[in-house]
C-alpha cells in the first residue's frame, strides 16, 4: 500500500471519528459552534480528499463516504454494548461488595460462635476437673472413715450436717456444759 | 546478509519500540488491559509515543546528511523514507487523541467530545494546534499540486508544528494526564525533541554553512520548442566531482526563478567540468526558466544518488521513459569516453518522435561503441513499452541489471513486469523524481 493512501484512508476515518464524536456530543449539550466546527471538517476534509487524492472517480467517493458513514453504525451499536456491559459490570460489582460485606458479617458471626463454644468447652473441661478433684476427695474422706471403725457416712449431701444444723446443736451444748459447772460448784463445797 | 537499507529501517523500527517497550516495562499501562478503558487508553499512549518519534526522525531525514544517504542507497530513498515516515507519523497522531477519548464513550459521548475541543489544559490545546498545523501542512503535501518553492516555504513551518508537539510531550504529564506515564519518560522526551531539533537546526541554519555550495554560471542556454531547456554550466572557482547519472540541487541567483533550490540530474559524463542540465516546462517551478540568461550565476549543492553503473554488472539494460533520459545522457558518455566491456542496450522511449532528446548524441555513441545499443521506442508508432517487447530484442536478462528512468507509473509498471519474469529486485535500480 502507497503511504499516500493509507493517509487518505487515515484523514478520512479520522474525521468522521473527530465528527462523529463531536456530533453525538452535541446532541448530549455540546454547544453549537462546536458543532458546527464538525460539520466544517467532515464537509470541507472530505471535498478536499476526495478531490486532491486518488479517490476521484464517483464510484470510490461514493464507496469512502459510504463507509465512513457506515461507520457510525458500529460505533453507536459498540458504545451502547459497551455501556450496557459496564452498567452491568457495576451492579455486579456493587453486588459483590454487598456480598462481601454479609460474607464478612458472617464470618464474623462465626467467629463469635466459635469464640463462645471454645469458651463453654473450657467451662465444661473446668467442670470435669472439679467433678474429678471432688470425687478424688469424696473418696479420700470414705477411706479414712472406714479405717477409723465407724460407719462411713453417706456419701449424701444430707449426711453432712450442715453449717445451719451445727448451729441448730449448740444450746444442747451449753445446756450439758452449765451440768458440769454446777457439779464442779458442789464439789468445792 | 541485511542490506544497508533494512538497517536503516531497523533503527526507525527499533526508536519506535523503545519507548513503547519503556511504557509496558516501567509504567502502569500493562494492567488490565482486559479492562476496554485501559486498553483504549493504552492504545492512544502508543499511537502518540510512535508518532512523535517518527516525527522527530523526519527532520534528521530531510537534512541530507550523507551518511543517511549511504544507509538508505541514495538521496531519493531517503526522501521517499522521509515521505514514509512523515505520512506514517501523520496517521499515528491522528489516532492518538481519538484512541484516548474512546474510553469516554460508553459513558459520556459528551465529555468525550469536549476532550476532543479546546479547553484551556494548555498541555492538551498544544498538542491540538500541533496536530491541527500537520494535518494542514501534509495535506499540502500529499494533495497539493502548489509550487514548489511555495510548497518548500509551507513545508518549513513543520518546524513550528514540531515545537508545538514538543510542548504538548513535556507538559501533559504533570497537567493534564495526572498518571504517570512510564519511568524516565522525561529521558525520552528530551530524547525526541533533540533529534527533530538537531534535523531542524542542521536544515534551516547549519547546513548552508557547514556543507556550502559550489558556485557556477550558465554559459550557454538551448530553448527547444516542445518546453525544454538544455543548460551547461561551468564552475566559477573549483568544480564538483561526479559520478554520471547523480542528481544536484541548483539554487538560481534570479529574480524570476526565486533562490529555493531544486533537484535536477546531470547529464554529463563524470567528473566533466562542465555540467549539462536538460529541464522540462513541468508547469510548476520550470515556467519561470525563461528569464535565465547566460552569465547568471547559480549555486550548486551535491552530488547525491546511487543512479549510476559504477560497481553492477558489466551487461545493463537501460530504460528512460520521456525527460528520464538525462542521467542515461551523462551515463552514455562514460561509456563512449572509456569503452567499457559490459553490453548496454538501452531502451528509450517517448510518445512523439519530436520528443527524443539528445537523439542525434545517442546514435552516435552507438556508431563509436559496439557494445552500446540505442532502441528508441516512439509509442506512437509501437504501442507501449513493455519488458515482453524488451526480451524480444535482447538476450539473458537474467544475467543482467536493469537501470530505469522516467514518471512514477512507467517505473512501478516496469519494476512489476520484470520482477514477473524472474529479474530479482537487487538488480533493478531507478531514480525517484519527486521529493515531495
Amino acid at each position: 500500500m502507497k503511504i499516500k493512501t493509507l493517509v487518505t484512508w487515515s484523514l478520512i476515518i479520522s474525521f468522521f471519528q473527530f465528527g462523529n464524536i463531536l456530533l453525538f456530543g452535541m446532541l448530549e449539550g455540546v454547544s453549537f459552534s462546536f458543532a458546527y466546527g464538525a460539520f466544517a471538517i467532515i464537509f470541507f476534509g472530505t471535498i478536499i480528499l476526495s478531490l486532491r487524492s486518488r479517490l476521484q472517480t464517483k464510484k470510490e467517493l461514493i464507496l469512502a463516504i459510504t463507509l465512513s458513514l457506515l461507520m457510525v453504525v458500529p460505533m453507536v451499536i459498540l458504545a451502547d454494548n459497551i455501556k450496557e456491559y459496564n452498567d452491568k459490570s457495576k451492579e455486579f460489582e456493587q453486588a459483590q461488595i454487598v456480598l462481601e460485606s454479609e460474607i464478612e458479617e458472617i464470618s464474623s458471626s462465626n467467629r463469635y460462635f466459635i469464640e463462645y463454644i471454645t469458651f463453654i468447652g473450657d467451662q465444661i473441661s473446668v467442670l470435669n476437673d472439679n467433678s474429678k478433684s471432688m470425687q478424688s476427695e469424696i473418696d479420700r474422706i470414705m477411706a479414712e472413715t472406714a479405717a477409723i471403725g465407724r460407719p462411713a457416712p453417706a456419701a449424701t449431701p444430707q449426711a453432712i450436717p450442715t453449717t445451719a444444723q451445727q448451729i441448730m446443736t449448740i444450746p444442747d451444748y451449753f445446756e450439758e456444759d452449765e451440768h458440769h459447772e454446777e457439779e464442779e460448784e458442789e464439789d468445792d463445797d | 546478509m541485511i542490506d544497508k537499507a533494512t538497517a536503516g529501517w531497523g533503527m526507525i523500527a527499533l526508536a519506535c519500540l523503545i519507548p513503547v517497550i519503556l511504557l509496558f516495562a516501567l509504567g502502569p499501562a500493562a494492567v488490565d488491559l482486559d479492562r476496554y478503558a485501559n486498553f483504549t487508553h493504552v492504545l492512544g499512549q502508543v499511537s502518540g509515543l510512535i508518532g512523535m518519534t517518527l516525527f522527530s526522525i523526519t527532520f534528521v531525514l530531510s537534512s541530507r546528511i550523507k551518511a543517511i544517504e549511504d544507509i538508505f542507497g541514495g538521496l531519493d530513498k531517503v526522501y521517499r523514507v522521509h515521505a514514509m515516515t512523515g505520512g506514517l507519523a501523520l496517521v499515528l497522531l491522528l489516532f492518538h487523541p481519538l484512541f484516548l477519548v474512546m474510553k469516554f464513550i460508553p459513558q459520556d459521548m459528551k465529555l468525550a467530545a469536549i476532550y476532543l475541543l479546546p479547553s484551556g489544559f494548555w498541555a492538551v490545546d498544544m498538542g491540538m494546534i500541533a496536530l491541527a498545523g500537520m494535518i494542514l501542512l501534509l495535506v499540502l503535501t500529499f494533495y497539493s499540486r502548489m509550487r514548489y518553492d511555495r510548497w518548500k516555504i509551507s513545508h518549513t513551518f513543520l518546524g513550528l508544528v514540531f515545537l508545538f508537539a514538543v510542548l504538548h510531550v513535556f507538559l501533559v504529564r504533570g497537567n493534564a494526564s495526572r498518571d504517570e506515564i512510564f519511568t524516565g519518560y522525561y529521558l525520552y522526551a528530551s530524547f525526541v525533541s533533540l533529534i527533530g531539533a538537531a534535523g531542524l537546526t542542521y536544515t534551516l541554519i547549519m547546513k548552508s554553512r557547514l556543507v556550502g555550495q559550489a558556485m557556477y554560471r550558465i554559459k550557454s542556454i538551448d530553448r527547444k520548442e516542445d518546453g525544454i531547456c538544455d543548460l551547461i554550466i561551468t564552475p566559477v572557482y573549483k568544480p564538483i566531482t561526479f559520478l554520471a547519472g547523480q542528481f544536484i540541487f541548483l539554487r538560481f541567483y534570479n529574480r524570476q526563478t526565486g533562490r529555493e533550490s531544486h533537484p535536477f540530474s546531470i547529464a554529463s559524463g563524470s567528473d566533466s567540468k562542465e555540467i549539462r542540465i536538460i529541464i522540462k516546462n513541468l508547469g510548476d517551478f520550470t515556467s519561470n526558466l525563461g528569464g535565465l540568461k547566460v552569465g547568471d550565476r547559480l549555486g550548486v549543492e551535491g552530488p547525491y544518488g546511487r543512479f549510476n553503473s559504477l560497481g553492477k554488472k558489466e551487461d545493463q539494460v537501460w530504460i528512460a521513459a520521456g525527460i528520464g533520459v538525462t542521467p542515461f545522457i551523462g551515463m552514455a558518455e562514460d561509456v563512449h569516453h572509456r569503452k567499457t566491456k559490459g553490453k548496454v542496450d538501452m531502451f528509450y522511449t517517448v510518445s512523439d518522435t519530436k520528443d527524443l532528446i539528445s537523439l542525434d548524441f545517442l546514435k552516435k555513441v552507438q556508431k563509436d561503441t559496439p557494445n552500446f545499443t540505442l532502441i528508441p521506442w516512439v509509442t506512437k508508432e509501437k504501442g507501449r513499452l513493455t519488458v515482453d517487447a524488451m526480451m524480444r530484442q535482447i538476450n539473458g536478462v537474467l544475467e543482467k541489471d536493469f537501470f530505469i528512468c522516467g514518471p512514477d507509473r512507467f517505473k512501478e509498471s516496469i519494476k512489476e513486469q520484470l520482477i514477473s519474469k524472474g529479474i530479482l529486485k537487487k538488480n533493478i535500480f531507478s531514480e525517484e523524481f519527486s521529493f515531495r
